[in-house]
């Protein structure tokens, strides 16, 4: 088997490095059920802050807050297991501008259907 | 002064067996009809798997593994990306890690993004060889429906199931040969232009 990586991205991770009078472990946890969508939401809000220092990495998100931001989104996805276990939502996700994927205008279209 | 060889040469059929010996690295899709090609399109096997992160803590957990999912992907030269179907993410029990965005005919979709692996296998002369890679990928919905109102024969041997699209990152390492008037579709693969595996965290 030949591996792919296709980004090609760089492997490594920054920490998140919080302001000097917030502490991770003071933080309180807002202990409501977190949705997939709330995590793309808190994202979303937070991105043109995020984007100063973190364009192109990979932002690990769990209950609405950033945690660690890395390289490339596989060791952001173990660290997010690691962390969080193996049923907890979180989010990762570019630190880019929002774009979108084309599908294939065929398919999308009903064209195959004709 | 060069001593010359006067060891046998290699004959024809032996320099054949020799080179058969090599991984393949084309698939080949003959379709019954040129039809068929045209109503299905080129389509991959393929399975679909939890990647091996993933997979190390379930077993840590004492938590089964999910089998993977086989199928195929619909080549997809109208797709910038590898696309998983949402059933074949939904029965290996991925969890979105984001929501993206897809557009098409019908515009702007929400789309589950999901942490999976993919293997694509090739069968040649010289044994099996395949392509495989950790992916961040868009679910698409209903898509095992769609091809089933086709007419394909889905969970059998003639059609398979449809498990996602095979983007244009996968198709650029690749030289694709559509034959619409003979119904034969070639994917000859160039393990050169892959990147190098990512290296493990430390």
């Amino acid at each position: 088997m030949v591996g792919w990586a296709p980004e090609g991205e760089a492997r490594y991770h920054l920490a998140w490095e919080a302001a000097p009078s917030f502490s991770m472990e003071d933080k309180v946890t807002d202990s409501r059920k977190f949705t997939i969508e709330d995590e793309r939401g808190a994202f979303e809000g937070r991105l043109d802050e995020l984007m100063k220092e973190h364009e192109g990495e990979f932002v690990v998100f769990h209950h609405g807050e950033p945690v660690e931001f890395f390289g490339d989104h596989s060791t952001a996805y173990e660290y997010a297991l690691d962390r969080f276990g193996l049923d907890d939502v979180f989010l990762i996700a570019e630190v880019a501008p929002p774009s979108s994927v084309p599908i294939s205008i065929a398919w999308s279209a009903g064209v195959m259907f004709g | 002064m060069v001593k010359r060889n006067r060891g046998r040469r290699e004959t024809k059929a032996e320099k054949r067996a020799r080179k058969g010996r090599k991984p393949p690295t084309s698939i080949t899709e003959h379709y019954a009809s040129p039809r068929d090609l045209q109503l299905v399109g080129p389509l991959v096997w393929v399975a679909w798997s939890v990647p091996e992160s993933l997979a190390a803590r379930l077993r840590a957990a004492g938590r089964a593994v999910p089998a993977p999912v086989s199928g195929r992907l619909l080549v997809d030269t109208g797709a910038s990306a590898t696309a998983i179907s949402v059933e074949a993410a939904q029965e290996l029990g991925l969890q979105p890690v984001d929501i993206g965005h897809t557009y098409g005919a019908h515009g702007l979709q929400q789309n589950p993004i999901y942490e999976a692996h993919l293997s694509v296998s090739i069968t040649g002369p010289g044994g099996q060889s395949g392509v495989e890679a950790d992916l961040r990928v868009s679910g698409i919905r209903d898509m095992e429906a769609m091809f089933q109102k086709l007419g394909v024969k889905t969970g059998g041997r003639d059609g398979g199931r449809l498990v996602g699209l095979l983007g244009r990152d996968f198709l650029r390492h690749t030289v694709l040969t559509y034959n619409g008037t003979y119904g034969v579709v070639t994917i000859k693969i160039d393990p050169g232009s892959f990147a190098p595996r990512p290296t493990p965290r430390a």
